[in-house]
């Protein structure tokens, strides 16, 4: 082998290895500078892979999912999701405030579907003269499993790639946020995560809402949490807020004022809840302890 | 045998002195170096994104080793002319046609060989622990699996132009991997004729996804039960063997 | 002995085409002879060239090579057959090209490594025998071609244009070596257009036309029977144009 050729074994992954570190660089440079000039979509994978970057970061997305199930993808999950111990299983894992389960599902997602059951009971019953059909559904794997413990750190990748492809995708900001502030316990990590998404969306209010969250329950910082929660409200219009969410925020706000040992505040808090919300029991039994 | 081994040892050669192989092997190594060296928001020891991105990085790199080196084989004799001093010598056409595809799935197995050796390094670089079992049944499998795509993509080659070949070839490849599983639902919610015309297209496609453990590797899963591993290589050893017999319908007569 | 026998051999490549690319062709090479084969082009000798080599396996008529069928192994463990266009494996060197042909044959591999040697000495590639045949010129492969038609140290060799594409030089040196050839007992059967090298060198040629035979015997006799100072050109055109 000559010069030449040992030349270019060297030369090649080395320049391939610099393009790959320079990239980011350049590109995180590019964005800061667009951001500045409120020029969002003009970064290296727009201009590469245009809007069928919201694809990729979705499939992220799915990705990071089916991580957290055991690799299994989302299709066999969904055929799982009819049978009744798993909706055990996910109610085990907790819920945000937002109704999600731990892993951004809507509690809906899991209610029972009695033809994905039939479906389950079908691949189970998958004769034995069928022979190659039999071996690939041996081969496959369909169990049902949540990652626990440090596992749960598998995910993480992802939901940065998420980002990385989308910095619009708010969801990947929200899950990845509460994933590495909450659940891995790395709230700075988990603040710097959602600062970026801010950077890049700044209306977006379910952002000062995670970091609200993590605020409140990871660092105990009453006063910066009720600052997220408030800017969180204000942002709020009649198209991009559900009532249920609008709720869980002045519950946070009026939470805040209470553990800040601002009872008048809270009171008041409470009780504009009670103005939109007459039903809450939360609030109506709050305005009760506060007002005696 | 031996005129099909010293065929075959021969056509690995043209898989080595090319610069194609190389230029994937140092692209997967610096996929994987990069990859290992990134850092998410401060959480240490994260590993399966790279086992996954990694493996399948190296899947799809044999898989193009497979099929354009499979497909090149006998239309490249053909076109140049070589296939006429080779069929004087003392071989018949059934020799040439298994040394040739013996060659193909030994230079395409060579090929993973090396992308999986280099992935199963940065793995235990990273102190990863490693199922044993698993890991071999993943690469006797993958050795298995480019057989089975050599063999097909060079009987397609006969019936096809060299372009034409490489591109069914992946197309195969691609749908049976993202729908072969999806087949297999399809029959078990059918009746009547559908569901025997499903299950014969069922039985018809090369199951490639049977082949893919990078879910078990990747996440932890326990390997394949033995005689289910066994089935696997039986099933490969017949596909590849119908083909076998399918290609060489096409070469038996045709003059060269 | 008879190491060539055609018998009533037609082929065409269309079935539905008026003419044959072969018509009863009939003609036989004995042993030890340089019988030399020409044509215009598209008469058909390298459709013929292939049934003799068993590289076409299916024909009418009965072909003989050495007494077996053209295809079998047997007949091809000792036939020679350096083609007209050399073209061979540019990612391998003469000498793993040589060495493959050779295990082909069944050559165990100290005699076979000593033969492949000489034989890429003797054709003048001794400084190229590792060098990838990919920068090789048209020359050098026809050398090549030469070394691998001869490795099996075959009774009978089948030439297709073995001086095309060859230097003055080279031309002198191949004919005399088919010559040496002929003194060994080996029989030579090649297809040329070069008239004066068929007039120099071979015993007895066979004319082909159209898929036919036109002419065929011993060339002294045949050129004879047209009158003194007949020369093979002449003969040629005299046989074609009738």
């Amino acid at each position: 082998m000559g010069w030449r050729n040992i030349y270019s074994l060297i030369a090649l992954p080395v320049l391939i290895f610099l393009l790959l570190m320079i990239a980011p660089a350049i590109n995180a440079y590019n964005m800061a500078f667009s951001l500045d000039k409120g020029v969002y979509d003009q970064d290296m994978i727009y201009r590469l892979i245009g809007e069928s970057r919201r694809i990729f970061s979705r499939v992220c997305m799915m990705r990071a999912d089916e991580y957290f199930h055991g690799g299994v993808t989302l299709a066999a999950q969904k055929c799982k999701s009819g049978v009744e111990e798993n909706m055990n299983d996910h109610d085990a894992h907790g819920h945000d405030a937002s109704g999600h389960d731990a892993h951004g599902h809507d509690a809906h997602e899991h209610a029972g579907d009695p033809s994905a059951f039939k479906q389950v009971q079908a691949i189970r019953g998958v004769p034995r003269w069928n022979f190659l059909l039999y071996l690939g559904e041996l081969i496959n794997i369909d169990k049902h499993m949540h990652l626990s413990g440090a596992e749960r750190k598998e995910m993480v990748p992802w939901y940065v790639f998420a980002t990385q492809l989308d910095p619009h995708n708010i969801h990947a900001y929200v899950i990845g946020g509460y994933w590495i502030g909450s659940v891995l316990k790395k709230p700075e990590a988990g603040i710097d995560f959602l600062s970026t998404g801010l950077r890049r969306n700044p209306d977006a209010w379910k952002l000062y809402v995670s970091l609200g969250q993590i605020y409140l329950q990871e660092k105990h910082d009453h006063a910066q949490a009720l600052r997220h929660f408030q800017k969180a409200a204000s942002l709020f219009t009649e198209e991009n807020v559900t009532r249920h969410e609008s709720w869980q925020v002045y519950l946070y706000i009026a939470a805040c004022h209470e553990w800040l040992g601002n009872k008048e505040k809270a009171l008041i808090s409470y009780k504009n809840i009670l103005k939109y919300f007459p039903d809450d029991p939360i609030s109506r039994k709050k305005v009760e302890e506060l007002s005696r | 045998m031996k005129v099909i081994t010293t065929l075959a040892f021969n056509t690995i050669k043209a898989l080595v002195r090319k610069k194609d192989f190389y230029v994937f092997v140092l692209m997967l190594l610096v996929v994987m170096v990069f990859l290992s060296l990134q850092k998410f928001a401060e959480v240490e020891e994260i590993s399966r994104y790279l086992k996954d991105i990694g493996f399948y990085v190296l899947w799809i790199f044999s898989v193009i080793i497979a099929v354009s080196f499979s497909a090149k084989q006998l239309p490249q004799e053909i076109k140049e002319k070589t296939m006429v001093p080779l069929l004087t010598k003392p071989i018949t056409r059934m020799e040439l046609l298994l040394g040739r595809f013996l060659g193909s799935a030994l230079a395409a197995g060579l090929a993973f060989t090396v992308f999986f050796a280099l992935y199963l390094l940065v793995i235990i670089l990273r102190a990863e622990s490693l199922n044993g079992i698993l890991f071999l049944q993943a690469y006797v499998l993958g050795v298995c699996l480019f057989s089975l795509i050599c063999a097909i993509s060079m009987y397609l080659s006969l019936r096809l132009t060299y372009s034409a070949a490489v591109t069914i070839s992946l197309i195969i490849y691609f749908m049976v991997i993202w729908f072969g599983q999806t087949l297999g639902g399809m029959i078990l919610s059918s009746q009547g004729i559908l569901s025997a015309v499903l299950n014969i297209l069922y039985y018809l496609i090369p199951h490639y996804e049977f082949y893919d453990l990078h879910v078990r590797i990747v996440h932890g899963w326990e390997a394949l039960p033995l005689w289910v591993f066994g089935a696997l290589l039986l099933y490969t050893a017949v596909y590849i063997a119908v083909i076998l017999i399918l290609s060489y319908q096409q070469i038996k007569n045709r003059i060269f | 002995m008879k190491y060539i026998q055609l018998q009533n051999v037609c082929f065409s490549y269309d079935p539905r085409a008026d003419r044959k690319t072969l018509d009863n062709v009939n003609f036989s090479v004995s042993k030890g002879l340089i019988y030399g084969f020409l044509g215009p082009n598209g008469a058909g000798k390298t459709t013929l060239l292939k049934i003799i080599l068993g590289i076409i396996p299916h024909y009418q008529g009965d072909v003989r090579v050495m007494g077996h069928p053209p295809s079998s192994l047997e007949a091809r463990r000792k036939v020679g057959f350096m083609p007209e266009i050399a073209n061979y494996y540019g990612y391998l060197t003469p000498v793993e090209l040589l060495t493959m042909y050779g295990k082909l044959f069944g050559i165990e591999p100290a005699r076979l490594k000593k033969k492949v040697t000489d034989l890429l000495c003797k054709v003048g590639l001794e400084k190229q025998q590792k060098v990838l045949m990919k920068s090789f010129s048209k020359g050098m492969l026809q050398k090549v071609s030469f070394a691998q038609a001869l490795i099996n140290d075959p009774d009978l060799l089948i030439f297709d244009e073995p001086t095309s594409g060859l230097d003055p030089l080279a031309r002198i040196q191949m004919r005399s070596t088919i010559q040496e050839f002929k003194d060994n007992g080996k029989t030579v059967f090649f297809s040329s257009h070069e008239l004066s090298e068929i007039e120099t060198i071979c015993d007895e040629v066979a004319i082909i036309k159209n898929g036919v035979i036109v002419k065929d015997g011993v060339l002294a006799n045949l050129l004879a029977q047209k009158g003194e100072g007949m020369t093979l050109e002449q003969y040629f055109l005299d046989a074609i144009r009738t």
